[in-house]
């Protein structure tokens, strides 16, 4: 569902002047209803053909930042379904300003199963590639 | 003459809603423009942040949108979300608190009736913490699911017998064939004709998921084939619309499930007219909230168009018929 909504705008950010090697996407929850990060079981990403390490992953919503790692345990935490959040990408060195092209999966769990009335495993996995803009440092 | 009434579930507008081409106001506004009196239910994750609480902000927003569009608040969307924390079930307690604080959001936003799923908290606790603030519990009978199917579970809600329990039917469960707009997508997105043809027929004959996934395999489908084998068996459902005859005292509120609706009312997958049929005799006068869902394969394709067309079928139906004393 609304896999072609993945990834949100045309631009790519750079992130705070303190962390220089952090690029900034925005990306949409890929289901009608918000969902608690917990549901986030995979979150893949590549940018220019190159696999993003899960380490180098993190997730900004309401100003706080959650690593990819820590995903599995937040299911307090709200992904709304009209928010397009941060995807959050620290690599080995700056990006140079220009056109990338940014790749994600996301798989999903939806959380209809139950113990005692059907134990059931519904996943939705999404796919989405964009070209996005970075800008000029100073811009 | 059935008493059945109109109601319209703002999930209809998922694909506007979602790409910010309606807001919750123009959603509301949509329902209002049907007629005075419709009925209105919400998801409500799907437009209440903070769920499953809820501001005074959203709780005052949206009982002014009752108010100015002259509707009714029907049912609230509720979800159980039992898998929402990860390799683990949450325990009692903390399930009946999710549960608590959104039958307190229903009542507070004027909804009769929480829909939910069966669940072992919902069945117990809840249902006095539902009867207290006046709210009535509807267990969704939805595709794949068939009400030939949960005797277990109807029996339960017997045996607790309360005007606080009963079922909400959705007609995605009444089908007699596949939705146009399920086909037509599977089609654009290159699955053979032929290979199209042979999952419909067995889904006519009613094939268990996984021998339709091995009968796709034997032929050679690719992972379209594959997932059009699966959604149709998740969307479309084979129960049979006279077994709400059994559980008609019990039917609270029905989601009027729909797919293509042509102009003379019929839809492309669900069978309306029996469905009315058996609604009328049994007497049925609560709400059937009209629901689109081809927005799963397609953006919506003049989805308030359709609701009329819709509500034409039902109240032209509904006036045909006359209750059977007998049920």
């Amino acid at each position: 569902m609304f896999d072609d909504d993945l990834i949100y705008g045309s631009d790519l950010e750079r992130g705070p002047v303190d962390a220089p090697l952090t690029t900034r996407a925005k990306i949409r929850l890929p289901w009608y209803r918000s969902l608690p990060l917990s549901c986030v079981e995979k979150l893949e990403v590549t940018l220019d053909d190159r696999l993003v390490p899960s380490a180098g992953i993190a997730l900004r919503t309401n100003g706080h930042r959650h690593p990819a790692s820590e995903l599995s345990r937040l299911d307090q935490v709200e992904w709304f379904v009209l928010d397009a959040i941060d995807l959050e990408l620290t690599g080995e060195s700056e990006l140079e300003p220009g056109p990338h092209r940014l790749a994600v999966a996301v798989r999903l769990r939806i959380p209809y199963g139950d113990e005692d009335f059907g134990d059931i495993e519904f996943v939705q996995t999404v796919r989405c590639s964009k070209e996005l803009e970075l800008a000029e440092r100073n811009a | 003459m059935s008493a059945i009434r109109l109601g319209v579930t703002l999930y209809s507008f998922n694909a506007e809603y979602y790409s910010y081409k309606y807001s919750l106001e123009d959603c509301m506004e949509r329902v209002g423009s049907l007629g005075p009196g419709q009925g209105v239910e919400i998801v409500g994750p799907q437009m209440i942040r903070g769920f499953p609480d809820l501001s005074a902000e959203f709780e005052h927003r949206f009982r002014q949108l009752v108010e100015r569009h002259d509707l009714r608040p029907t049912v609230y969307g509720g979800y159980c979300d039992a898998q929402r924390a990860t390799g683990r079930w949450p325990d009692h307690r903390e399930q009946a608190e999710y549960l608590q604080r959104q039958v307190r959001a229903a009542a507070r936003l004027g909804f009769p009736i929480i829909r939910l799923q069966p669940n072992e908290v919902v069945l117990t606790d809840l249902v006095p913490f539902a009867e207290h603030h006046d709210v009535k519990i509807g267990l969704e009978i939805h595709a794949p699911r068939r009400i030939e199917d949960i005797g277990p579970l109807i029996e339960r809600v017997e045996r607790v017998d309360s005007p606080y329990l009963g079922f909400v039917p959705d007609c995605g469960t009444f089908c007699h064939s596949c939705a146009q707009v399920c086909v037509d997508k599977f089609l654009e997105l290159g699955v053979p004709e032929s290979l199209v043809e042979v999952i419909l027929a067995l889904w006519q004959e009613q094939t268990p998921p996984a021998e339709m996934q091995a009968e796709v395999s034997r032929l050679g489908g690719d992972e379209y084939a594959h997932l059009m084998a699966s959604e149709t068996g998740i969307y479309f459902g084979h129960s049979e619309p006279r077994a709400m005859l059994d559980i008609m005292p019990r039917i609270l509120h029905v989601h009027g499930k729909f797919y293509d609706i042509a102009d003379n009312g019929m839809d492309s997958a669900v069978r309306f007219p029996e469905v009315l049929d058996v609604l009328a005799e049994g007497g049925f006068d609560g709400y059937i909230s009209c629901e689109y869902e081809g927005h799963h394969w397609y953006p919506a394709r003049d989805v308030l168009g359709q609701i009329k067309t819709l509500q034409r079928l039902i109240i032209s139906h509904s006036s045909e018929q006359e209750p059977d004393p007998t049920v």
